[in-house]
């Protein structure tokens, strides 16, 4: 009996084990993590571009040829203004920034905007973790 | 205020976000308050009531939210009287120089014209008015966005002499990597045509409508086509695309070799984007193993950006031993609202993380420093606000600065914006001031051969004009040449022949021999404000990458 039981209770150990394993790896092929997009990710861009003017009320941003390539993270700022004598002013105020960021979630790219909870699964599934 | 509350607990961290966010010009808070009740007020005379008793109030109150931000407006329904009483309010609570505006009656005016009486009339000794900087916009209009440092064009940044028929307009910075710039436009050229249609004397509608369709094009990947002349006087013509365009803010960094040792030399265009830190960093450390024992840095179309930028810049120049216990800049409000310092920053700050986005450099690194007792400065009326509290925090501390160039912009102001109504209002709130305690550049910093005395403004060097003969970080480029000259004879080049404006070449072993190059021809002040003008829509105008996507 004392056997049996032990023989169940460390069947039931190691599946228990297994099963923490098991949740553990699908948590963490789930878990989101900061990425980029390799060159020549024109189509990526478009769907990105889009996605960000529809967050932003349909404004027109540009957003550089290899956005992602090099950070994960994208910085939106105020464009400068002009004052009526013609000198620009450049708003480089700190609260400024709106901040995009592109995660990898298993296979998924995703774009998400940091400052709420707005995310967008793209078309592409080509980025990598950083 | 809460800000010294929190200072106690987060010293260094708003050491670090307080210059960033009060002295770096002006970015828009508009934090939302809540609406309160509504009255009709009635002038009286010099007494104020604050400004959150008029706040929202407005005679057509916007419903739903910010497309930016998402919060919903506060506005309720109110009166353009009251919109006028919350812009009294507001100036009288904020303005620098409340105290020399007249209180005038609300019902007066309207209310745009309410406000552009809201203001000091004194002028500078130039006779411009002391200040340009007042005005409000429709906040629609302000909210406009661009990734940090990116904005569509083709890369090409023109100085826009004259813009009404005959047009002269002179390209006189490419950025680089970009169609443009590979395309091999030169520097001096002169646009000729666009599209087909006569640049020069293009008059008709349809004339200018193709001109401002392809200078100002949003859509990417649209070509245009643009024919030039350049310095030889020899034509060609260019198909470009629009694109968006990463600036490259920190153009050039190298060390040239002259008689008296190695000199480095910097094309900074703007203290904006984030990534300048580390660029910035790297420059000065290579600087500094490579021996450099004297630094110009070409400030001639920085607009500005973050003062903390400026001020590591400053550090870098100067060092320990001369920034020690001084202050970089003092934020100068009026006397409602307390003072502000802005240190010389002797550490990496990794303001791109401090801002949002990624970690570019480690923080807290000393910062590479040459310990230099002078340094020499590349302007025109294109170089603004931080790039002038750079220029004017050395000299507080005694770094002996030497123009050469033009007169700067002339803006030792800044401004948080504020929004009421659906308009943004623009209303100088502070001025920077050196250690010395000087900030009344409102004329510009002008570069003179002689300074006068108690002329704060004016500053030891050359008073010279560029003239696109050469290509920037040349050492044969006019700015540059003439620094170059100073260098070796502490003094500046002489122009010997007006119509040919050739510079005489200098006694010394160097060669610094610089043809056609013009001197004079029109007044600084109003080439910055042109400059300025065309800087804000060209600055960061690229061409499309061509391998990225």
């Amino acid at each position: 009996m004392i056997i049996n039981f032990f023989f169940k209770e460390k069947k039931t150990i190691t599946l228990s084990i297994l099963a923490f394993a098991l949740c553990a790896c699908a948590s963490q092929a789930h878990e989101k993590e900061a990425a980029l997009l390799p060159v020549n990710s024109a189509q990526a861009r478009a769907e990105i571009i889009e996605l960000i003017s529809l967050s932003l009320g349909g404004k027109k941003i540009p957003i550089a040829e290899n956005v992602f390539q090099h950070s994960s993270r994208l910085l939106l700022g105020k464009t400068a203004v002009t004052s009526p004598a013609g000198i620009k002013v450049i708003r480089a105020d700190k609260d400024a920034a709106i901040v995009f960021e592109l995660v990898k979630q298993g296979d998924n790219c995703i774009l998400r905007r940091m400052n709420n909870a707005q995310e967008w699964q793209l078309k592409t599934k080509r980025c990598f973790k950083r | 205020m809460n800000i010294k509350k929190t200072a106690s607990k987060y010293p260094l961290l708003l050491t670090v976000l307080l210059p960033l966010s009060l002295l770096t010009a002006c970015g828009g808070s508009s934090k939302p308050r809540a609406p309160l009740a509504s009255t009709e007020s009635n002038w009286v005379k010099d007494q104020f009531q604050p400004s959150a008793n008029f706040v929202a109030q407005c005679e057509d109150p916007r419903v739903g939210s910010s497309p930016i931000t998402g919060i919903a407006y506060p506005d309720k329904q109110g009166s353009e009287l009251l919109e006028k009483h919350w812009q009294r309010a507001f100036t009288n609570e904020t303005y620098l120089w409340y105290k020399e505006v007249v209180d005038k009656d609300p019902k007066d005016f309207n209310l745009i014209d309410y406000f552009a009486q809201l203001k000091t009339m004194a002028v500078t000794d130039s006779g411009r008015d002391k200040d340009q900087f007042h005005w409000l916009q429709p906040t629609s209009e302000v909210e406009e966005l661009t990734q940090l440092g990116v904005s569509y064009g083709y890369g090409i940044s023109f100085d826009r002499q004259q813009s009404t028929p005959p047009r002269q307009w002179v390209v006189n910075n490419l950025t680089p990597d970009t169609q443009a710039f590979t395309a091999g436009i030169s520097r001096g050229s002169r646009l000729l045509e666009v599209d087909g249609v006569d640049f020069v004397n293009g008059s008709n509608q349809t004339d200018i409508d193709t001109i401002n369709n392809a200078i100002f094009s949003t859509v990417e990947g649209e070509t245009h086509t643009f024919k030039f002349i350049d310095n030889n006087d020899i034509e060609y013509q260019i198909e470009l695309q629009t694109a968006a365009i990463t600036g490259v803010p920190l153009q050039i960094a190298k060390t040239i070799e002259t008689p008296q040792g190695k000199t480095g030399y910097l094309l900074l265009n703007s203290f904006y984007n984030s990534t300048v830190e580390k660029d910035l960093f790297d420059s000065f450390t290579a600087f500094a193993k490579q021996g450099v024992n004297d630094l110009i840095i070409d400030l001639r179309y920085n607009g500005g950006g973050y003062l903390a930028l400026s001020s590591q810049l400053a550090y870098m120049v100067a060092g320990k031993d001369a920034t020690v216990g001084k202050v970089y800049e003092t934020t100068v409000y009026n006397d409602k609202i307390s003072n502000e310092q802005t240190p010389f920053y002797d550490e990496t700050l990794d303001l791109r993380r401090l801002i949002g986005g990624e970690s570019i450099i480690e923080a807290g690194q000393i910062l590479p420093a040459l310990n230099l007792n002078r340094v020499y400065v590349l302007t025109t009326g294109s170089s603004c606000s931080a790039s002038e509290s750079f220029m004017n925090s050395l000299i507080g501390i005694d770094i002996e600065v030497i123009q050469i160039g033009t007169t700067t912009c002339g803006k030792p102001y800044g401004f948080v914006s504020e929004d009421n109504c659906g308009s943004t209002y623009f209303t100088v709130q502070f001025k920077g001031e050196n250690d010395a305690g000087f900030g009344d550049y409102a004329d510009g910093l002008m570069p003179a051969k002689f300074p006068e005395a108690g002329k704060l403004a004016q500053v030891q060097g050359c008073p010279m004009e560029e003239d696109y003969q050469h290509n920037l970080g040349d050492e044969q480029e006019i700015l540059l040449a003439s620094a170059l000259y100073y260098q070796t004879n502490n003094d500046c080049p002489e122009v010997v022949d007006k119509s040919a404006m050739k510079m005489r070449p200098m006694s010394s072993t160097a060669s610094f021999s610089v043809e056609e190059t013009e001197l004079q021809g029109k007044s600084p002040l109003q080439d910055a404000i042109i400059r300025d003008v065309y800087f804000d829509k060209y600055r960061h105008i690229k061409t499309r990458g061509r391998n990225d996507n």
